[in-house]
């Protein structure tokens, strides 16, 4: 039986497909539409560079009158992400709407980590430092990046001890990751000229007929 | 026309696609009942709300209203103004869950189109909200993202067009019927027993939801007429920019309604509504509103701070 929020949740899909957001992957689980797992790339020039965050997102009937619930799957540190992934974003909670849609949803995440908002803290340390004392701050950041190349990898749960002890894995672990990273970003760039072209195409078409998309606007916010 | 050709192949890819995607996914549904595990704690506060408290309750005489404000003079004297005034005969209380004056507003408009039968109003609502759709994606509004609940509007008002212009009277009670559940809560049995129809048995079951698209399409309304009309509503922001004001105040589904998002709305789909404001003051009251102010007010809205009910006219 269709239902409404699963049509809405397929319609999420081929958007993300057709138009997918810079460094955001995002795909429901093979047998189960409600269940979603995503990967967030660290935004370039920042400490989170380099890093891959896995998340799942959570469905109910409900969507898209209430909110998925989304967590981090990686270890972060990150002054508005609880110890067990949680997020604290206000889009996700009290000002949820039924027109942020999966790729609106990680587009504020991915944002969040670079912009954090230390006034309402999920980890008490990060917040403190972020304010206070901003380069150790960095460095437990990128720690956190770092162990994330190794999360990433492992096939699912071995430990951190394991990732830790075996010095050269790690090292072509994170030439590998670099690999995939540049092909991300190539795949990105020819998604980019793609979308040039289209626009271009676009404003050929209708000169006067341009306004902001809904998505911008949320990821400006 | 190639490019609408285009687009008509699309729909159809796009249709069988969706078909074959929905089935392979038709095996997870016992598992939708299985709540998310951290709700957080507004949610948590809103069911126990919705435990003790129907979205919407049966029609009460006004002097229940004193027994909700034992402690407060003010208000009381307010209340026994407006029942010795005798111009209304009961009030129907809704929850106060953030969406507590969309609910009244629309019930309020769907039982008067019901009431008096005039097509008029409906045709003047339905004349306005046939373009919102359009008109919210030039605002940079995803089309996947509105659209559902843009139909189901529009659904609703095209099943009040088709009662209306039948002249069966039955048919007139079934819509009284259906405002009032697809507006309020799920009490299964009573329900149950007003679906007289297969088609009537499928609103039952999607009575929350329903009513859940109904009022996100009437914050979709007051927003688009806000941005239709910035200058004029972006008076009224402060603290945040209109963008934000928009997101937080208006389009996010438990964000409580104010002055400015109730003329957005009355003006969107042009129903005047008069509200009767109880407030904390020592002398006078209630003050009586009409939005807009030279309209002919079509039916009446109880207003406290924070909260709106619907109030009944003697007949």
């Amino acid at each position: 039986m269709s239902t409404p929020s699963k049509r809405r949740l397929v319609r999420d899909f081929r958007r993300l497909e057709t138009d997918p957001p810079h460094g955001i992957t995002a795909a429901p689980l093979q047998d189960d539409i409600m269940q979603w797992e995503a990967i967030i790339f660290g935004p370039d020039d920042s400490a989170w560079e380099g890093g891959t965050f896995k998340l799942t997102l959570s469905f109910t009937q409900d969507y898209p009158n209430k909110a998925p619930t989304v967590k981090f799957v990686t270890k972060m540190f990150h002054p508005n992400i609880y110890a067990d992934g949680s997020i604290c974003l206000d889009i996700l909670q009290h000002n949820w709407s039924p027109i942020y849609d999966i790729a609106a949803i990680l587009t504020s995440i991915q944002s969040l980590l670079t912009d954090p908002n230390p006034n309402s803290p999920a980890n008490v340390e990060a917040a403190k430092l972020y304010q206070e004392n901003r380069r150790e701050y960095e460095r437990r950041v990128q720690q956190v990046v770092e162990e994330s190349w190794d999360h990433d990898n492992d096939s699912d749960k071995e430990t951190d001890d394991d990732a830790s002890d075996s010095g050269e894995n790690e090292s072509k672990t994170s030439e590998k990751k670099d690999k995939t990273k540049e092909q991300e970003k190539d795949k990105d760039k020819e998604k980019e000229k793609e979308k040039e072209e289209k626009e271009k195409e676009k404003a050929k078409e209708d000169q006067n007929q341009q306004s902001e998309t809904m998505q911008s606007s949320v990821s400006k916010d | 026309m190639s490019q609408n050709d285009e687009e008509k192949k699309e729909e159809v890819k796009e249709e069988k696609k969706e078909e074959i995607e929905e089935k392979k996914f038709d095996l997870t549904d016992e598992n939708d009942f299985l709540m998310s595990s951290s709700i957080n704690e507004m949610e948590m506060i809103r069911e126990e709300i919705g435990k003790s408290q129907p979205l919407v309750s049966d029609p009460k005489p006004l002097e229940h209203l004193l027994k909700e404000f034992n402690d407060h003079s003010n208000y009381r004297r307010q209340i026994e103004t407006l029942i010795t005034n005798k111009q209304h005969s009961a009030y129907r209380q809704l929850r106060a869950d953030g969406n507590c004056f969309y609910r009244a507003f629309l019930l309020g408009l769907f039982e008067t189109v019901e009431a008096t039968k005039n097509e008029q109003i409906l045709e003047t609502v339905t004349k306005n909200v046939v373009t919102s759709n359009d008109r919210l994606v030039k605002f940079g509004y995803e089309q996947f993202a509105l659209s559902e609940f843009y139909e189901s509007f529009m659904d609703e008002l095209a099943l009040y067009q088709s009662i209306l212009s039948s002249d069966d009277s039955s048919g007139v009670n079934i819509a009284e019927s259906t405002a009032v559940q697809k507006l309020s809560d799920e009490s299964h049995v009573e329900l149950f027993v007003l679906c007289r129809s297969l088609n009537e048995a499928k609103v039952f079951f999607n009575l929350k939801k329903q009513s859940n698209y109904l009022i996100f399409w009437a914050r979709m309304l007051t927003s688009l007429q806000m941005q239709e009309n910035e200058k004029h509503f972006s008076q009224f922001v402060q603290g945040k920019t209109f963008r934000e004001f928009l997101q937080t105040d208006v389009e996010a589904v438990h964000a409580e309604a104010d002055h400015p998002q109730f003329c957005a709305l009355s003006m969107a789909i042009e129903v005047p509504v008069r509200v009767f404001c109880l407030e904390n003051v020592e002398t006078g009251g209630p003050q009586v509103v009409t939005i807009p102010e030279n309209g002919q007010p079509l039916f009446d809205l109880l207003y406290r701070p924070g909260h709106y009910d619907i109030l009944y006219r003697k007949s």
